[in-house]
């Protein structure tokens, strides 16, 4: 698929902006995802709903001048953290930007409540639109928890063929009861702090996230990151439950390496969908494993970041986007928080102490939802 | 101008089942009022199917139009690793929100049904059922604001996102289309059963039944399909 790309126009990375369990903006998510802590602390706003766990990653209480209502975090989040973004981009006319918005339940005010909000992407896109005064018209998708991975791509796509120069990428979920709940009946949810990879994992932890990437054409508004690759796959095996061969997300990962032009030993570090599920981590080293198999032993330093942000749902592909480009930047593997006897696939390489890089040009972040979605971006400096 | 080629359309609706294939079929000749009913409605395509009652409203609408249009026959196993599914919606999984949301109260909630609640859920029983290994995603076309008229230039965002993946090479084939669904009038919104999908290839892959243009706004992208259906 990848192989028969056609020559487009490069997408650099202007801004980012993020508002997360680790309070507000970019430097307090990755310094506190790089120097080892978690944001997954117990539940205070979310604690009326009766869950079965006692640690979400909640946006802590003060993190903005006013209270802001539960129904309304998705849009207030994402609208702070467009202007980290746009302020790190350089704050250019906003005339001809255009958004992607990504989300998998947007604002269920209307659903669980007397509120206006049905669940739409769209609603939400249009208010932030507006809201951020962008000239062109908003896209929403949702692509369950690769959603904001999967709009980069989107979003990428539009500045590579030409149809626009500057797009800005908001990925967002802010936990509720719907969301709990449902997790919870699923029996999806580790009662403690999750433990991604861990042999004694017992579930996901959850989170609030809001992320937002703005992509030029231009090189001279660069950071210095460009989104090199990307790619989606189906794992077409089971709806809900993972591939214990790890098929779609392997694919994915080859196919979004191929599309940047690159090997699989031009990878420097990857990093993970990593729920702290048994089946997903499970299926997502051995697809991994499997891929990396043909170039080495084992597969290049990776890491997750979900037991310390919790698992931000259609905002994990953007919040965790902006931990991989943190990596590039910083040229080293934070351990793998919760992480103590290896519980999976061992050729899947998870630092338990931070790493340094010898080299670090070129990182893959990988992402997997329900309906077997997964997607893959390449980010090279 | 991006434009690809169309290899098959199918949809279904309040009248009945059309495509490409060449079955139409009204649903009094099916002795039946909607494919939300129990009966196994693939059998229509000499299929037996005994796992398409559990899959939800929306995947089987989707399902019983990409039959409509051929789809194993329009593509290879092969092609369809290749092959991305982009369907927008209006309501998403708006009927199965309700009834997540009715169960929030209950000691036990109705969890069997939550993952449907995304709406890639049910698109991933579509790329299960035919093996459709490239990239999915649904496309958000509503707004529920209230006050706000719908935008009509929203529609066919899945066309548009699907001629940019073939212009760009980033996939040789995709399953295109529209689905909104649900049997009873909930949250302000009528009753509806309405799937067309298209199976697009890049021009350089297939010569088709037509040439999908690139939806300007300025149409109702879904006329034309519907028009190669019926």
């Amino acid at each position: 698929m990848t192989s028969s790309r056609k020559d487009k126009r490069p997408v650099f990375v202007a801004g980012r902006g993020a508002v997360s369990g680790f309070g507000l903006g970019v430097k307090a998510l990755c310094d506190g995802v790089f120097s080892g802590q978690t944001a997954l602390r117990p539940l205070t706003r979310t604690s009326q709903h009766g869950v079965a766990t006692k640690f979400v990653g909640e946006i802590p209480a003060g993190t903005f001048d006013q209270p802001i209502n539960e129904n309304d975090l998705p849009r207030h989040s994402s609208w702070i953290a467009a202007q980290e973004a746009f302020a790190e981009a350089g704050n250019h006319s906003r005339q001809r930007v255009g958004l992607v918005l990504a989300t998998t339940k947007a604002n269920m005010s209307g659903i669980c409540g007397q509120g206006q909000g049905l669940g739409s992407p769209m609603f939400l896109a249009r208010q932030l639109s507006q809201d951020l005064e962008l000239g062109l018209p908003p896209s929403a998708l949702s692509a369950a928890c690769a959603s904001g991975i999967i709009a980069v791509a989107t979003a990428a796509r539009r500045i590579a063929t030409g149809e626009c120069d500057t797009m800005l990428v908001l990925s967002v979920d802010i936990i509720n009861e719907f969301i709990l709940k449902g997790f919870g009946g699923m029996g999806a949810l580790d009662p403690e702090r999750c433990r991604p990879f861990d042999r004694q994992r017992r579930g996901v932890s959850l989170g609030d996230g809001a992320a937002a990437i703005v992509l030029t054409a231009h090189e001279r508004d660069s950071i210095g990151i460009r989104v090199a690759g990307y790619a989606g796959a189906n794992d077409a095996c089971h709806v809900t439950g993972p591939d214990y061969e790890g098929l779609g997300l392997g694919l994915a990962a080859t196919r979004a390496i191929a599309h940047a032009g690159l090997q699989l030993t031009d990878i420097d570090l990857i990093h993970l969908h990593a729920t702290g599920t048994q089946a997903n981590d499970k299926s997502e080293a051995i697809g991994l494993g499997n891929a990396w198999s043909h170039v080495a032993d084992k597969t290049p330093p990776a890491f997750g970041s979900k037991s310390q942000t919790g698992h931000t749902l259609g905002a994990a592909g953007g919040i965790e986007s902006l931990l991989t480009i943190a990596g590039l930047e910083r040229s080293c593997v934070p351990k793998n928080i919760g992480l103590e006897t290896l519980g999976c696939d061992k050729r899947l390489d998870l630092p338990t102490t931070i790493r340094k890089l010898t080299r670090a040009n070129h990182a893959l972040k990988i992402a997997s939802g329900f309906g077997g979605v997964q997607g893959a971006a390449v980010f090279s400096a | 101008m991006k434009s690809a080629t169309i290899l098959g359309c199918g949809i279904v609706d309040e009248t009945g089942i059309a495509g490409t294939r060449g079955i139409t079929a009204n649903w009094s000749d099916l002795q039946m009022i909607a494919p939300g009913t129990a009966k196994t409605m693939r059998t229509v395509f000499g299929k037996k199917d005994p796992t398409f009652r559990r899959i939800d409203l929306l995947a089987r609408a989707l399902v019983l139009a990409c039959e409509a249009a051929d789809l194993e026959n329009a593509l290879s196993v092969e092609q369809r690793q290749e092959t991305a599914v982009c369907i927008e919606t209006d309501l998403g999984a708006l009927a199965t929100d309700i009834d997540f949301a009715a169960s929030l109260s209950d000691e036990c909630v109705h969890a069997s049904i939550f993952p449907y609640s995304l709406t890639s859920t049910s698109l991933g029983e579509l790329a299960l059922r035919y093996e459709l290994r490239g990239p999915t995603m649904s496309m958000s076309v509503r707004d529920d604001s209230i006050g706000i008229e719908q935008d009509p230039t929203l529609a066919g965002e899945s066309l548009r996102e699907s001629l940019r993946m073939l212009d760009c090479g980033d996939v040789e084939y995709a399953v295109a289309g529209v689905v909104n669904t649900m049997l009873e009038p909930a949250a302000g919104k009528p009753a509806i059963m309405r799937a067309v999908v298209t199976i697009l290839a890049a021009h350089e892959h297939g010569s088709g039944i037509g040439t999908l243009e690139w939806p300007d706004g300025s149409f109702d992208p879904f006329a034309q399909l519907i028009s190669m259906c019926r």
